[in-house]
């Protein structure tokens, strides 16, 4: 029996199809000798998943974690990290400065020095005369031992971190609103949210894992609505249904009027506001849902339009968006709001849109502040690391809660001092003014950062200050200015807990051994409470040791993780607190019957905001009032600062990745064409920029993506310090710097 | 007359759908510090079209993620291992054998992203 | 006559549906698949032009489909 060309044809055609079909892939698989470590982004707040490539004890590449939130997506930065770990500016070893340089030295002289000034210090002026200024990219275990250490060990609330340029306002907002910190929803709420209000940041550029959430969600519900709300026509504007430009510190006017809008046409909660809302003025909860619509009055859309110079229609168009029935609403918002004198009020004004609505609690409704550091939520926020908090939602100023933590750390009662230390701004003046001559400055940049950065500048630099700085990189703008200079070991050389924005606690794991003589920031802590005679505070011989005595401390109180053990962390790809017990699964919708572990099944109604006595929430009438610094006829343009996708913060780490120190590295002002005419300058010219406090010489970029009378530069560039313009006005409430407006002139160079 | 075997007509289809063999591809020197799209909006605005429309474009993985630093390790064909820094869950599907010998932009087209269809938006 | 073994990728969870579809296709032989998002086929077509073409249209016209890739082409010039 023989067979036909055509059947041999056809029966090799079906088998290759058939062979090609098969071979179900296994896991990824490790070519010889490779090794993936599972952590975290180092940058954003956002806090991707990765795993970290290890080859022949070098980290070569990074790979999305495709079982974490970010579904194995990577921003340009996060994609380009391997590089940070080896840059040519990597401080390797310790240095003092000797005869006006800085020179090198072992550990054994440069903690020695370090010691011994910060005893003389407290000998002879007092505990108060010592600072500790840290950071939202501290982990969890490092700030926790600093917090520790200066508050129960050394005795000084003079404990501050750089959240409070970002985020403090944030955190005063919800604590005023809810009466806890931190946002009820999570990630997940993008996925079933109808209508988005971004007002005040620039997600494609800031948080852009979040963003193409954002976009992912539109592609799969065309109806889908993006409103934004920026003066600049941002990236993040590209999938805007509505923009809104705005005149820079207007905001308020605007939101209050959509407000205005939601209760004239009716599109409020009655029964919502009923069970859950009480209203107030001032700090008192002492109005009425009348009162709230008597002071919305002023706030009719055509009267906010004019303050703002928008259009009435589109913030009514607005509102009606958040406000239909039926609509899963959802906010974002990161510095726009937050860094601004009124930015406590700005946020409650958030909070009112969701409260009067009822659209809080259910996937997709809910007002979510998008944090801008990777643990400035986990180690400062909710470790309590500033100078007016405890740990886990504790006061300074509560009796109650200080003898708390004097049991918990097992120190005599009354060794916490009762009255909370100086926020950033004040602690930085006080080292202006000669009263406080040590700081300790760990993993941040504010000889870079800070707002008026030409007036702290100097005061770093006075005789009688002694600035130890642990960092990673040198030469930095605060390295710079350092009396010792010790080396910090980076991100993939250490192990620790970040915190980010949706409450999701995940676990860094170590990667390769610390470069050089660099050592872990929580073991340099460690070692100078040992020199200060205060090691029995701080034992720690690893992470984990301090990770188990952080699990104590949260126990009982609203952020109660102490179900979060390491092991579990090890295994799993982050977790959402609160997680009261080992075998909870996390908590996705906060403040929640039958999400949220720590409101009782028995609770009437679907919501509990336990955070308050009376577990409402406040909807404020807050004012619209402007910024501190409008222009005047002196200084007639504003001044706003801001971020590109290239870089991140200080960028002391993505200007050592090749990709990146040509990308948008230097900051130029952004002016858009109609100025530009009037200053007689096209792009690549260049400027000056002058306010009161300080002046610069930028490139200029002309771009009508800028607003008329609105010049942006970005924070990014050592050589070019947009702070040296900002004002260092600061939230009354928050203590939060302004640094989003100011009054500046702009002239041809 | 016998007909050319089929498989030798789709030869060049095959072939111009396989990775580029790794020779040296030079970008012109030009300043490091100007943005990519200002050369290229005017000597290949179709790419820089593309790009901008596709999801990359949308979300800005600009062109040094896949194409690397201008300089010495510059590359004009992003590898595998470039894209499954974000991409890694295709990567085991990439050891099937019948995408032996190619990689993703055998089937990807390098700007639009998109499998064969070369369609305005975005596509699938 | 041309003759070739195809892989057709769909859609996760169309590829029975596609399948469905191309069943009574004039030349198109379905002999297995992964029943999720794959199709083994064999196709006859009269040239290769015609081959290109049909996979051309599959591929444009079936928004479910998203690719097909031959394994082995062979001609049978009879």
């Amino acid at each position: 029996m023989s067979i036909t060309r055509r059947e041999f044809l056809e029966s090799a055609a079906a088998a290759s199809a058939l062979a090609a079909l098969s071979g179900v892939p296994g896991k990824a698989l490790a070519a010889g000798g490779e090794r993936w470590v599972k952590s975290v982004c180092r940058y954003c707040g956002t806090g991707c998943g990765l795993y970290i490539g290890v080859r022949d004890g070098k980290v070569f590449a990074v790979r999305g974690d495709k079982d974490n939130h970010n579904d194995g997506y990577l921003c340009l930065k996060g994609f380009l990290l391997p590089q940070i770990l080896t840059a040519p500016t990597r401080c390797l070893y310790p240095m003092i400065r000797k005869d006006g340089k800085l020179v090198r030295a072992s550990w054994d002289e440069a903690m020695s020095l370090v010691a011994a000034k910060f005893k003389e210090a407290i000998e002879k002026y007092g505990p108060d005369s010592v600072a500790f200024y840290g950071s939202g990219q501290g982990l969890t275990e490092e700030t926790y031992v600093a917090n520790k250490l200066f508050k129960a060990g050394i005795r000084t609330n003079n404990v501050e971190g750089n959240p409070r340029l970002c985020m403090a306002s944030a955190v005063a907002g919800y604590v005023t609103t809810y009466g806890k910190d931190e946002p009820m929803g999570c990630y997940e709420d993008i996925d079933h949210a109808d209508v988005f209000l971004l007002v005040g940041s620039n997600t494609a550029e800031a948080h852009p894992i979040i963003f193409q959430r954002i976009v992912r969600r539109k592609e799969k519900a065309p109806g889908t609505k993006v409103i934004v709300l920026d003066p600049r026509r941002t990236p993040t504007a590209r999938i805007a249904d509505l923009h809104i430009s705005f005149k820079p510190g207007t905001d308020l006017a605007i939101l209050n009027a959509m407000a205005y809008v939601l209760v004239t046409e009716g599109l409020f909660d009655e029964a919502f506001i009923k069970n859950h809302v009480v209203f107030g003025e001032g700090t008192e909860t002492n109005k009425s849902f009348e009162d709230y619509k008597a002071f919305l009055a002023q706030y009719t859309p055509e009267k906010a339009a004019e303050i703002a110079g928008c259009k009435a229609e589109d913030i009514v168009t607005a509102a009606r968006w958040f406000g239909e029935r039926g609509k899963a609403a959802m906010s974002m918002w990161t510095m726009g709001l937050n860094q601004r004198t009124k930015g406590v009020w700005a946020n409650n004004l958030v909070h009112n849109l969701h409260l009067i609505t009822g659209k809080i609690g259910i996937p997709g409704s809910t007002p979510f502040s998008l944090t801008g550091q990777p643990n400035a939520c986990g180690g400062v926020r909710d470790g309590g690391a500033l100078s007016h908090l405890l740990p886990y939602g504790r006061l300074i100023a509560n009796d109650k809660h200080r003898a708390e933590m004097e049991k918990l750390w097992g120190v005599p009662e009354g060794t916490l001092k009762p009255k909370p230390g100086p926020s950033t701004m004040e602690m930085f003046q006080k080292i202006e003014a000669g009263e406080i001559r040590c700081i300790y400055i760990m993993c941040t940049n504010p000889g870079q950062s800070l707002p008026n950065v030409g007036r702290y500048r100097k005061a770093l630099q006075r005789e009688d200050v002694f600035v130890v700085v642990a960092e990673a990189f040198h030469p930095t703008r605060t390295t710079e200015l350092a009396d010792v200079v010790l080396p910090a070991a980076l991100w993939a050389e250490k192990e620790g807990v970040y915190g980010c924005s949706e409450r999701r606690y995940q676990l860094l794991e170590q990667a390769i051994p610390p470069a050089g003589e660099s050592r872990p920031d929580f073991e340099i802590l460690c070692d100078l409470g040992r020199r200060l005679g205060l090691g029995h505070l701080v034992p720690f011989k690893t992470p984990t040791d301090i990770w188990n005595e952080i699990l104590t401390i949260c126990k009982g109180t609203v952020y109660d993780f102490s179900g979060m053990t390491r092991e579990r962390l090890r295994q799993a790809h982050g977790i959402l607190w609160p997680v009261p017990t080992p075998d909870h699964p996390g908590t996705k919708w906060r403040y929640v019957k039958g999400e949220d572990p720590l409101v009782p099944a028995d609770w009437p109604h679907r919501i509990k905001f336990y955070g308050r006595p009376d577990n409402k929430a406040v909807v404020w009438l807050r004012p619209h009032k402007g910024p501190e610094e409008a222009p005047d006829p002196q200084f007639p343009m504003y001044y706003t600062t801001g971020r590109v996708i290239e870089h991140w913060h200080t960028g002391t780490m993505t200007r050592t990745c090749k990709e990146l120190v040509h990308a948008n590295a230097e900051a130029v002002a952004e002016i858009h064409p109609k100025d530009a005419a009037r200053l007689g300058v096209k792009t690549g010219d260049k400027v000056r920029i002058t306010s009161r406090r300080g002046s610069e010489v930028f490139k200029v970029k002309v771009t009508d993506t800028s607003k008329e009378n609105l010049v942006f530069v970005h924070m990014h560039d050592d050589q070019h310090l947009c702070n040296l313009m900002t004002i260092d006005a600061v939230d009354p409430v928050s203590k939060q710097p302004e640094f989003k407006i100011c009054a500046v002139k702009v002239e041809k160079v | 007359m016998r007909k050319a075997p089929l498989f030798i007509l789709l030869l060049p289809l095959l072939l111009a759908a396989a990775p580029a063999k790794k020779a040296m591809v030079v970008h012109p020197d030009v300043d490091p510090n100007e943005p990519c799209d200002v050369c290229h909006k005017e000597v290949t605005p179709e790419i820089v079209d593309a790009w901008y429309e596709s999801k990359h474009g949308m979300n800005n993985v600009k062109c040094f993620v896949c194409h690397g630093p201008l300089g010495p390790e510059f590359m004009r064909r992003a590898p595998v291992n470039r894209c499954v820094g974000c991409h890694g869950d295709k990567e085991a599907s990439m050891a099937l054998p019948f995408f032996k010998g190619k990689d993703c932009f055998s089937c990807h087209a390098g700007h639009e992203l998109n499998p064969h269809k070369l369609v305005k938006g975005g596509g699938k | 006559m041309v003759i070739a073994g195809v892989v057709i990728t769909t859609v996760p969870g169309k590829a029975p549906f596609v399948a469905a579809s191309l069943a009574h296709q004039e030349g198109v032989k379905l002999v297995g698949g992964d029943g999720r998002e794959r199709i083994a086929a064999v196709v006859q077509r009269a040239s290769g032009e015609e081959l290109e073409r049909w996979a051309e249209s599959l591929v444009a016209e079936d928004e479910r489909v998203l690719g097909v890739f031959p394994t082995f082409v062979g001609a049978d010039p009879a």
